[in-house]
């Protein structure tokens, strides 16, 4: 059992959604550690060749998240929220710790969560420019298992209720950046997948798109669809209009979390302080 | 869904991008019969001269090289497009978003492909195609089944030399030196462009090492010289000797890389 990092923790399991308790967590890390290893420049290597330069992406992570909601995995550029996202992703190993999505072990099991799982990366260069919104997303559906009648019908379902209308059959390139974004929603909902992870959900909005991306979240993947959606970003007002959770990540470790009332306003003076701390 | 359609979505998917870019699609076509008449103007060079290295494959210099730079485009296709498809997967941006499918990495790698070899079949046909119908290439006796099936032995064994240079790619982020190598030296010593046996003793012996030389000479002597297969058995069994070594090793250093981009999260890095 890995235990690094752990003793900064308090040692109680948190259960994140209020309303069911007693049910068994969409996603669930115990003891999750990352450490990249970084560049050195090259008088560095001469001098001490075996030497290595280690960072600290994730420390000691225990997280439980149940059934349904929306949890904010809130926390500053750089404190592993994306590298949190990315070994539920299954896209990347973690050094220590165990990794469990809907029961499945995501380490020993990654094709099984990949397919209960949905991934809205932030890159909106992770589709073909060339092709339409409506071939991309028969394509990755296709990657999902869906047959051609199947993926097309899905598509047509998604262009429904994402509201994409005559934008899917434009191509990719010419989309402006809120229809990128929700053709990286749409693809991520093509297999109707329990678990949605978001990074950055409205990077690169303006605040009309940023405003209707959050109704969409709130209102029909976690409302309509009961989706389990887990949202890394690092903006206090969009996590407090949309998550019934907060965790808050600071440094690779997890600082806070708990009902997102009580948590974000310990959040919000976390960040005011780190802020205080910092020079202009 | 069965890997079989997933195979048919790259396909489908590749071919869009490559119509999208209209000009080079029809270049691509031109190319084939610039390429064609000059080697046809080359053999005329040729024409009517005693050539006992040539003897072997009917004599003709033509037909000869139609088929080396024909069948050879294979192995520059298999030793880059495996490469290709990780780096440029890597530079777009999509390789992240492939991976997080449940589809697994080894179908993305070889079904991201399919469209390169696809087109290099067809590129094949219309190479043997002009030959024959603008400057009068025949091909008597050929046999053209035992030709496909050795065809089909030499992508296979190729493709694990691609591979093992897509695994450098992803896990370097830069393209393989010794793909660039093995491509050079396959086109010098492989009989590409003249037959082995001219080459001095040593550079034969290295040329024995190159799977490009049991696939052109198995292929030649089944087209050119109407041989069997038990005939042409020598170079095919040359090339199932490259492919049982090469496979195993390039699979696992695929394997080795794969595991070691998702250790230290490069995989969407470039």
């Amino acid at each position: 059992m890995p235990q690094r990092g752990r003793a900064a923790l308090p040692a109680r399991r948190r259960a994140i959604d209020p309303r069911s308790p007693g049910a068994p967590p969409a996603i669930e890390l115990v003891g999750v550690a990352k450490r990249f290893t970084q560049p050195r420049p090259w008088a560095e290597i001469l001098r001490h060749p075996f030497a290595r330069k280690r960072v600290q992406a994730l420390e000691g992570i225990d997280l439980r998240v149940l059934r349904g909601g929306v949890t904010g995995l809130l926390g500053p550029n750089g404190s592993g929220k994306t590298t949190l996202l990315r070994v539920l992703a299954t896209s990347l190993l973690p050094d220590q710790g165990e990794v469990r999505v809907l029961g499945l072990d995501a380490l020993r099991a990654p094709h099984e969560v990949r397919r209960r799982v949905g991934v809205v990366l932030s890159d909106e260069r992770s589709f073909y420019w060339r092709l339409t919104g409506a071939q991309n997303l028969v394509f990755f559906a296709a990657l999902q298992g869906l047959d051609r009648r199947r993926a097309r019908a899905r598509v047509a379902e998604l262009g429904a209720l994402l509201g994409l209308g005559g934008e899917l059959h434009k191509p990719f390139r010419n989309l402006s950046t809120g229809w990128r974004h929700r053709m990286a929603l749409a693809r991520a909902l093509l297999a109707d997948p329990p678990v949605l992870l978001m990074d950055e959900p409205t990077a690169g909005l303006d605040p009309a798109a940023a405003e209707r991306a959050r109704r969409l979240l709130r209102e029909r993947l976690a409302g309509e669809l009961a989706k389990t959606v887990l949202v890394a970003s690092h903006n206090l007002d969009e996590v407090r209009e949309v998550c019934d959770r907060v965790a808050l990540l600071h440094q690779g470790r997890l600082r806070l979390e708990g009902p997102a009332a009580e948590a974000l306003p310990r959040a919000a003076e976390w960040f005011a302080a780190q802020a205080g701390e910092e020079p202009a | 869904m069965s890997a079989l359609a997933k195979a048919w979505a790259f396909l489908v998917k590749d071919f869009r991008i490559d119509l999208s870019y209209r000009l080079a699609f029809a270049g691509n076509l031109v190319f084939v019969l610039f390429l064609v008449s000059a080697f046809y103007f080359l053999a005329q060079m040729l024409q009517g001269q005693d050539l006992p290295a040539l003897r072997p494959y009917g004599g003709s210099y033509f037909p000869f090289v139609l088929t080396g730079v024909a069948f050879s485009s294979y192995l520059g296709v298999a030793v880059r497009t495996f490469a290709d498809t990780i780096r440029s997967a890597q530079v777009m941006g999509t390789l992240e978003a492939l991976l997080v499918t449940p589809t697994p990495v080894g179908q993305i790698v070889v079904f991201s492909s399919l469209y390169a070899f696809l087109a290099t079949s067809l590129r094949v046909v219309l190479t043997l195609a002009v030959g024959a119908l603008f400057f009068g290439v025949r091909f008597p006796g050929a046999n053209w089944g035992g030709a496909v099936l050795v065809l089909a032995l030499s992508v296979v064994a190729f493709s694990f030399l691609g591979v093992f240079s897509a695994a450098v790619v992803l896990a370097f982020k830069r393209a393989d030196p010794s793909a660039g190598l093995v491509q050079g030296l396959s086109y010098l010593l492989g009989g590409v462009y003249y037959p082995v046996a001219v080459l001095p003793d040593w550079a034969q012996l290295i040329a024995q090492a190159l799977p490009i030389t049991h696939a052109l000479e198995a292929v030649r002597r089944l087209l050119l010289a109407g041989a069997s297969l038990a005939e042409a058995s020598g170079p095919i069994l040359g090339l199932l000797v490259f492919t049982a070594v090469a496979g195993p090793l390039s699979l696992t250093l695929f394997w080795l890389a794969v595991r070691r981009v998702r250790r230290d999260g490069s995989l969407s890095q470039f």
